[in-house]
């Protein structure tokens, strides 16, 4: 496997050259910095970029297109990334030598339509598009609430702290739906050209001179674009309680969320002592808290703990039972403290160890890996995979626990059945 | 060892032991991981067979094909399954269908200790009165995470609603009354029925040798294989159980279900040939691609659609289901209905199908687990591999595409309307 970057001034390209795959994919990631007030305009306009351009007017058409092009698959995704907003738009396709010669750059072509051939008038979105993709937001805007466990998720971070972009939802709103026109769409679809910083990636079986030439003739965005900041949020304060905040739903399983701030840890922790942290105590099948409150007190069939890392957050999540949940949380807080005073073995630590280092053996199995590796490099400047496994290696003990005694417990929030809502501290 | 070639594009390996375990190998020297499963024909509906206690027809609790996956991770010794493939950075778990269950690793070390480890697991579980009421608590946490989805509220009442006998009309966790009765001596007796060599199967595809896993398979304990499996045979009849029926949940967006039921004599094709044109109907009538969904679109009609073609192998009525998210549901069904009446379809669209279809075949040779789940489900669909699915793709013709419309009875269907309850909980 290669790869090489360039710095082509409006926009970053890298070139993942690998054989393991039959297909080539191009990604194209624009971030910027995240603003509540944008975030559904962002959704509604990507879902909007992918439904028509210029020339095929339709959604009905575009899809044919992709099909007459040996089923070359586009997408698009939106995520909050810390204090980004970062959109991708995705083309994947088999390589020429398994389709017909010249249908790589067909389809590179058909991407440069979506992107740079929008379906407007003037300087707005065609409204026939924009009124079926408003539609289509309302709906799944409203019916966000019917997965409850996502939705109390959303609201759990709400709650840890409103104020901060952690608490921004990535769907959007449906409160700002109105507000978004046609032509706001197209103000802020060239403002994401002009003012986004960008990366291109190029994965597969590919000549780095040949796609360069490709890739610089086809996408030529024309602004020089600045730094967007850190990804990264600030350091959060240590919670001086913790607070409890109980919602009600119609529901059977009690969702329950411990949600825990990490507290001044330095990059070096954040990158290595935290990851072996979370797959000890929540991030595997064999962990702490999967032996405990799943095998011993059989209180749930699903428990997990997951680090946002950019968020300085770490979220313990299970369904339980509504009348075992002081009993869970009881429990949670006990795997938490035994993490501080060094309750684990060192066999845990290799386990941990191992499991990271074999999820590293897989990213070249997987375009959509390797290319996330490499882009988190760029976003978040976290080291090469190289370093990455070298340095695990040497996590010790003491500085999982040091991480341990970092993780605060902040909020324990459950969604539980019946009706009403209180808060209250502990 | 028979060696096969995949498509033409991959070489697989056949083997059946003298015991009568059937192993299929797909070495891929270009991958890093590997994934092994360890099969076994039973699934939530083989309830009622010969036990070999009382050697009389036994009709068993809904849901023990799932309780025995659980518990299979039940180990005499107390090592748990999860801590050992966690040693070497692998991961393990399983999965029940109606019809089958898996357990499988997905690694990039210690290959063959684990695949060792993973046919000596299943091969020797341990179940005692305790850990069984333990697993319960559990199980009933899994059954109650699903029942607060409408989506499994939906699907659950379909399948009640479709089927007279079939004991698809309960689903694969069970009902609860049942989960809470099931014993130690039941899961035993299902489990020395029909985890026998010879209505199991093993599938590995990826980064290991066919040499070295038949090596580490030769040498393996499996259970005895002397009897032969009695099941009451379940004739089901066309026509549904009830034609309509309304549920009302917390769902915000109004949601249809609709399932027809076929007789598969009326056809005269074969189980796959079956599959092909049907989802090449399902696809091009209401897909991405068709008119059906343009309209859909532009109207405002729904915000996700989908369809899904079961095969039953050795069952004489097949099924296919339909959901949609929509606003107006009455309107959509008569839209479907109505659409099912007018089926027509060009050359020009089943030549652009198999194209995409084709491209897909050799898309899914790319990852490791694409390869092994399609063989899994090919074994249990079709009882073996299909090796040459392209060319059955390339075969594909206006003329029996248009037999098959035509021998579409439509006649025996059921309708699930979700609607939102009249308490709302904002």
């Amino acid at each position: 496997m290669q790869y090489e970057k360039k710095n082509l001034g409006s926009y970053q390209l890298h070139l993942i050259k690998t054989q393991a795959f039959k297909s080539i994919q191009v990604q194209v990631f624009f971030h910027n910095e995240i603003k509540r007030e944008k975030v559904t305009e962002r959704n509604f306009l990507v879902n909007l970029l992918l439904c028509s351009t210029s020339k095929i007017t339709s959604k009905q058409e575009l899809s044919i297109a992709c099909q007459d092009l040996y089923a070359a698959q586009l997408s698009a995704t939106n995520r909050r990334l810390g204090n980004f907003i970062d959109t991708s738009f995705t083309l994947s396709v088999l390589e020429d030598a398994f389709t017909e010669e010249g249908n790589f750059k067909k389809c590179l072509a058909l991407l440069h339509e979506i992107l740079f051939e929008p379906n407007v008038q003037g300087k707005a979105f065609q409204t026939k598009d924009y009124e079926i993709i408003k539609a289509q937001m309302e709906t799944t805007l409203k019916a966000s609430k019917e997965n409850l466990s996502r939705y109390s998720l959303m609201r759990a971070l709400e709650n840890v702290d409103p104020n901060s972009p952690l608490s921004i939802r990535g769907e959007g709103y449906i409160e700002d739906l109105d507000k978004i026109t046609p032509a706001s769409l197209y103000e802020h679809y060239i403002e994401m050209l002009e003012k986004d910083k960008i990366d291109i990636f190029v994965i597969g079986n590919i000549d780095f001179e040949q796609m360069t030439k490709d890739i610089t003739e086809i996408f030529q965005f024309k602004t020089f674009k600045r730094e967007k900041g850190k990804a990264i949020l600030k350091n959060p304060s240590i919670p001086r309680r913790i607070r409890t905040v109980v919602e009600k739903e119609k529901l059977t399983q009690t969702k329950l969320i411990v949600a825990c701030r990490l507290c001044g840890l330095t990059d070096y922790e954040r990158n290595y002592p935290l990851t072996l942290y979370n797959i000890i105590l929540g991030g595997s099948g064999d962990s702490k808290l999967f032996q405990e409150v799943r095998e011993k007190y059989s209180l749930c069939y699903d428990i997990r703990s997951v680090p946002n890392k950019a968020d300085h957050c770490l979220l313990i999540i299970a369904g339980i039972p509504k009348e075992g949940k002081n009993k869970a949380v009881k429990e949670i807080q006990n795997q938490l403290k035994k993490m501080v005073k060094g309750e684990f073995e060192e066999e845990d630590i290799l386990k941990a160890k191992e499991f990271y280092l074999a999820s590293f053996d897989v990213i070249e199995d997987s375009m959509a890996k390797l290319t996330e590796s490499y882009y988190m490099m760029e976003l978040l400047g976290v080291d090469d995979i190289e370093t990455k496994k070298k340095k695990m290696k040497e996590v010790s003990k003491e500085e999982i626990m040091k991480v341990a005694s970092k993780v605060k417990v902040d909020l324990v929030y459950t969604l539980e059945g019946e009706i009403d809502e209180k808060t209250e501290t502990q | 060892m028979k060696k096969l070639r995949l498509n033409n594009a991959m070489t697989i390996y056949e083997e059946t032991l003298p015991n009568g375990l059937k192993v299929y190998l797909a070495p891929d020297t270009a991958r890093h991981n590997y994934l092994a499963i360890y099969g076994v024909h039973f699934g939530s509906t083989n309830l009622e067979f010969i036990s070999p206690k009382t050697k009389k027809m036994t009709r068993y609790p809904s849901g023990i094909a799932h309780f025995l996956e659980h518990k299979v991770f039940e180990q005499e010794d107390g090592v748990d399954p999860f801590a050992f493939f966690a040693k070497s950075g692998a991961d393990v778990n399983a999965a029940t269908s109606f019809d089958s269950t898996r357990y499988y690793c997905y690694g990039t070390k210690n290959f063959k200790e684990n695949l060792s480890y993973l046919i000596d697991f299943v091969n020797h579980p341990y179940f005692t009165d305790e850990n069984v009421e333990k697993e319960k608590g559990i199980i009933l946490e899994e059954y109650r995470m699903y029942k607060d989805i409408p989506d499994f509220q939906m699907e659950e009442m379909l399948h009640e609603n479709l089927y007279q006998q079939d004991h698809k009309k309960i689903d694969v966790l069970g009902t609860e009354e049942d989960i809470k009765r099931i014993t130690k001596e039941q899961l035993y007796e299902c489990y020395h029925t029909f985890y026998r060599p010879s209505n199991m199967f093993l599938i590995i595809a990826g980064a290991f040798s066919e040499i070295e896993a038949l090596d580490v398979i030769k040498t393996k304990d499996f259970p005895n294989d002397k009897d032969s499996i009695k099941q009451k045979e379940i004739k089901e009849p066309i026509q549904p159980c009830k034609e309509e029926a309304i549920l009302k949940t917390h769902v915000i967006v109004p949601k249809i279900a609709l399932g027809y039921k076929f007789d598969k004599k009326k056809f005269g094709l074969s189980e796959l040939e079956l599959r092909l044109y049907m989802n090449m109907i399902l696809n091009l009538t209401f897909g991405a691609t068709s008119n059906f969904m343009q309209e859909a679109r532009e109207k405002q009609l729904l915000t996700s659609f989908g369809y899904d073609w079961e095969d039953e192998y050795h069952k004489n009525i097949r099924t296919l289901f339909m959901y949609a998210d929509t606003t107006q549901p009455d309107y959509l069904i008569d839209a479907i209905q109505e659409t099912f009446q007018n089926i027509t379809i060009s050359v020009e669209e089943i030549e652009r199908l198999k194209k995409v279809w084709i491209s897909s075949e050799i898309r899914m040779m790319d990852y490791v687990n694409n390869v092994g789940n399609a063989l899994f489900n090919d074994v249990i669909d079709y009882h073996e591999p299909i090796l040459n699915r392209v060319e059955f793709i390339r075969g594909m013709n206006k003329r029996t595409l248009d037999q098959v419309i035509k021998n579409m009875d439509l006649s025996h269907h059921t309708i699930v309307k979700v609607l939102q309850e009249e308490k709302k909980y904002n």
